[in-house]
């Protein structure tokens, strides 16, 4: 299974939903993500951007996660039809 | 005396239990070596006693963060008789990560679901007993704001403690690839840790984070292992082995597996009997963040918290001020020798005063932060504004105290912990003294308005401008050159909004409170007793002229004048100011001068004035002739009388202070100042403001001899004009600006980041900073042909 019907976490539009299948970022900022819920497999959705455009906010298992725009392209998620 | 503690996400009512069980008995310090909060506080219920430990707020038991490292530490090493795991039954699916991570320490646990009222709303149903058997701990359920289920809570705890009941934590089982390598590396651990290591590092976790590739622990086994190559070659292998049948690393399986059997007892013991609409949190959060009005509604929130910590702050700071004023004039009448006087009044109590004057400040501050972070609002201001922060490296939480820094330094320090990372706050505290504080606007008020009349609101603008510029590049630099190459993620939960406790908010502010006044008190304290003593020590000096002397002799004349006028007016010497013509005419003096004052800003005809004046003044001539003419030498003797003695005594000020030791380093110090095109005088006022800023303008009219007369602002402008030019003023007030911030500042920030060397740091560079900024402008202004 490749990659290209995957699309970044960042990309998702407002209200738009997702299952992520890869986590691609790396250092100690992989592991914060997971214990804040980022998981393959976990569904997540975009809520909304912060009023400048970044960060953004994604409800992830229940909860409001905030996170950059430039960590969140390393989340690929497969878009929910 | 049992020690327990209670462990929970941030948000979860952790500190809200805490409280409850502990009242106002808790004490706030530091853990040892690192600067996360300590709280620690004796729970007494009848007759049951117990020490516990509010761990600070994590997510995972990982090295992510120091608050993380702090709680496990503090789990296996001290070995509490219980965690009190406090878990927010709203979100349990996430909260039970943390909680399969504690199991697996297999410390005794007891499991508190809170925020059970929420949960119920929201359509949770929780099989407690069936969670029980599922988790193998005890299950309570809690409203802690209300002191729901604490009861319960502290009979289970007495059920363990009297060994009543003994807990046997369920450790999540994983797949039996990672289960086959956990039990090799842990066979490989037993022959090669020492038994002590493994008494306290039970061997099955420590297998876990060696798979996990945990650094803390793999340090630690580094250090402890007899034979550390082959034991991490056997870990590399399992590493390596698992990676290449399932795909992916252990790390990532481990966390995988444990959010399993999280959703796992989740699901199993958690009916939704409905699903929630749109939730109050989501509807707020429609207006608060939204892209229309989420940025006004910022503005307007940290606009209300400024002018409530400052505007409200100024009235309770007069009262100290005028309380300290009224014990130093107290003290000053009671102590008849000079120098003992002068230590009290001026040292002691006014040291004291300059602690305890931004405790109003402080304690509104603190309880407005407390009311943002506790209602969920601080997370959200740091989500509008990280998009700016991040951009000059920072981050979204440090836009709070760099607003209150136009303020107060002080409490702008303290607010630098809301802030989780540390380098993050090390960066934000180094550039929060730039924002130019209140105490300084009186400098610039005074050098504008004696240099730029014209324009003064601009060239004070202009400094503010430039103290943010400063703030962003130094920002920016620090990140680079202090912190290379580590970048500061920004993961932050928004969490949903609550309304807070007041029991919480009044602890919150008064631990901050007298925290300030404990610890930066100290320092402060010290701190202006030394620049006193600098200041008005040696007591003795020789002074060029004979001072007193002068004044003695201007008595002298000034008391034979007036016997003169009285003897020609044939009345005692005595009774000459109550003369009842002299009386006339002073009535009419003083309501001309009265009239004229306020007729000045009008810019009335002062010709009309006079003319008045001088009716008057004839009329009382002519009902007691021969008086006026006396009148007026009176008059002009008396007021040539108060200016003799008034420059005497500013001159000898003066010179006081140039000798005092203050004035002497002034003087030593005025070399590494002259590139900026600054004198000695300049030195010693910016010497003495390093207690504080506010002194400046003080100094600066002691030392051009300014006194006490009534227009002293008017005659110190002049007397600067003398001295200086436009550009050295300028120049001087860019210095001020960068230049250390006050003793109180240093104080604060020693305390808060709990390091001598990043305190002497910030000190240093400040200054550093301010001679090279200044000498930029002293000589690009002259290069421009200014000055």
């Amino acid at each position: 299974m490749g990659e290209n019907h995957l699309k970044p976490l960042s990309e998702l539009l407002p209200g738009e939903q997702g299952i992520i299948r890869k986590m691609k970022v790396r250092g100690p900022i992989r592991r914060r993500l997971m214990d804040m819920g980022f998981v393959t497999g976990t569904p997540v959705e975009l809520e909304k951007e912060a009023p400048l455009g970044d960060p953004v906010d994604i409800l992830v298992k229940g909860c409001h996660v905030s996170i950059r725009k430039e960590e969140a392209q390393h989340v690929l998620v497969e878009v929910k039809e | 005396m049992y020690t327990l503690c209670i462990a929970g996400n941030p948000n979860s009512g952790k500190t809200t239990l805490f409280n409850a069980l502990t009242g106002a008995k808790q004490h706030v310090g530091n853990w040892p070596g690192v600067t996360v909060e300590k709280k620690e506080g004796r729970v007494d219920y009848d007759g049951l006693q117990f020490n516990l430990i509010d761990l600070p707020g994590i997510y995972s038991l990982t090295a992510y963060s120091m608050e993380e490292v702090v709680t496990r530490d503090f789990i296996l090493k001290e070995r509490p008789r219980a965690v009190i795991n406090i878990v927010d039954a709203t979100n349990m699916e996430r909260n039970l990560y943390l909680t399969t991570q504690l199991l697996e320490l297999g410390v005794p646990l007891i499991l508190v679901l809170n925020m059970m009222d929420e949960a119920e709303k929201k359509g949770l149903k929780v099989k407690i007993p069936y969670l029980e058997k599922l988790l193998g701990v005890p299950v309570i359920p809690m409203v802690a704001s209300r002191g729901i289920g604490t009861e319960e809570l502290l009979k289970k705890v007495r059920e363990i403690l009297e060994g009543n009941l003994t807990i046997v934590p369920r450790k999540p089982r994983y797949r039996k690839e990672i289960e086959s390598a956990i039990w090799r590396v842990e066979e490989t651990l037993r022959d090669l840790l020492p038994k002590a290591f493994l008494e306290k590092y039970p061997s099955r976790w420590v297998a876990l984070k060696l798979l996990e590739q945990d650094e803390e622990i793999i340090r630690k086994c580094r250090k402890e292992a007899k034979d550390e190559a082959h034991l991490f070659s056997i870990v590399n292998k399992e590493i390596e082995r698992i990676t290449k049948i399932l795909g992916d690393d252990p790390e990532t399986l481990i966390a995988d597996q444990r959010y399993g059997f999280a959703s796992g007892a989740f699901k199993e013991a958690v009916k939704i009997t409905y699903t929630d609409r749109i939730s109050l949190t989501d509807q707020i959060d429609k207006v608060l963040t939204s892209r229309l009005f989420g940025i006004p509604f910022f503005i307007l929130i940290i606009w209300g918290s400024f002018q409530l910590t400052f505007t409200l702050g100024e009235i309770p700071m007069r009262w100290i001020e005028a309380g300290f004023n009224v014990l130093g004039d107290l003290f000053y009448q009671w102590i008849t020798v000079p120098w003992l006087r002068s230590l009290v009044v001026d040292g002691i109590i006014g040291g004291v005063g300059s602690v305890l004057v931004f405790l109003p400040n402080i304690l509104i501050l603190f309880l407005i932060i407390a009311l943002l972070e506790d209602t969920g609002y601080m997370a959200r201001a740091a989500f509008i504004s990280d998009r700016v922060m991040h951009f000059f490296g920072l981050h979204g939480k440090s836009f709070i105290p760099m607003v209150i820094g136009f303020g107060c330094n002080v409490p702008a320090v303290m607010a630098t912990r809301v802030l989780e990372n540390n380098k993050d706050r090390v960066i934000t505290i180094l550039v929060v003294t730039l924002m130019s504080c209140s105490a300084r606007l009186p400098i610039y008020v005074l050098f504008a308005g004696a240099f730029f009349p014209k324009h003064a609101g601009n060239v004070v603008f202009s400094i503010y401008l430039l103290g943010i510029l400063l703030a962003i590049v130094m920002a920016r630099f620090f990140r680079l050159v202090l912190f290379p190459g580590e970048s500061a993620p920004f993961v932050m939960e928004l969490p949903p909004y609550r309304l807070p406790t007041l029991k919480g908010l009044m602890i919150h502010m008064w631990d901050r409170g007298a925290m300030y006044v404990q610890k930066a008190g100290t320092v402060i304290l010290a701190g202006s007793m030394i620049v006193w003593f600098l200041s008005s020590y040696p007591r003795h000096i020789t002074y060029s002229v004979d001072y007193d002397r002068l004044l003695r002799q201007e008595t002298v004349r000034h008391e034979k004048s007036l016997t003169e006028i009285a003897a020609r007016l044939k009345v005692p010497r005595d009774r000459l100011s109550t003369f009842v013509p002299f009386r006339a005419y002073e009535k009419a003096w003083e309501s001309f001068q009265a009239e004229r004052s306020q007729q000045a800003a009008k810019q009335c005809d002062l010709g009309g004035l006079l003319k008045k004046k001088e009716a008057v003044f004839r009329q009382i001539e002519s009902r007691y002739p021969g008086t006026l003419k006396l009148y007026r030498a009176y008059r002009n003797e008396v007021e040539r009388h108060a200016n003799i003695m008034e420059e005497l005594r500013s001159k000898k000020a003066a010179e006081k202070a140039s000798k005092s030791y203050a004035g002497r380093i002034g003087r030593a110090v005025a070399p590494v100042l002259r590139p900026l095109g600054f004198d000695w005088r300049n030195t010693i006022a910016l010497i003495s403001g390093l207690v504080a800023k506010e002194i400046v303008v003080g100094t600066m009219g002691v030392i051009y001899q300014v006194g006490e007369a009534k227009n002293e602002s008017q005659k110190l402008m002049e007397n600067l004009r003398k001295h200086m030019t436009p550009l050295t003023a300028y120049v001087f007030m860019v210095f001020s600006l960068i230049y250390l911030p006050c003793i109180a500042t240093i104080g604060v920030i020693r305390r808060e980041l709990n390091s001598w060397k990043w305190t002497l740091f910030s000190a240093s560079y400040t200054t550093v900073l301010a001679w090279i900024v200044a000498f930029l402008f002293y000589h690009g202004g002259r290069l421009l042909g200014f000055g």
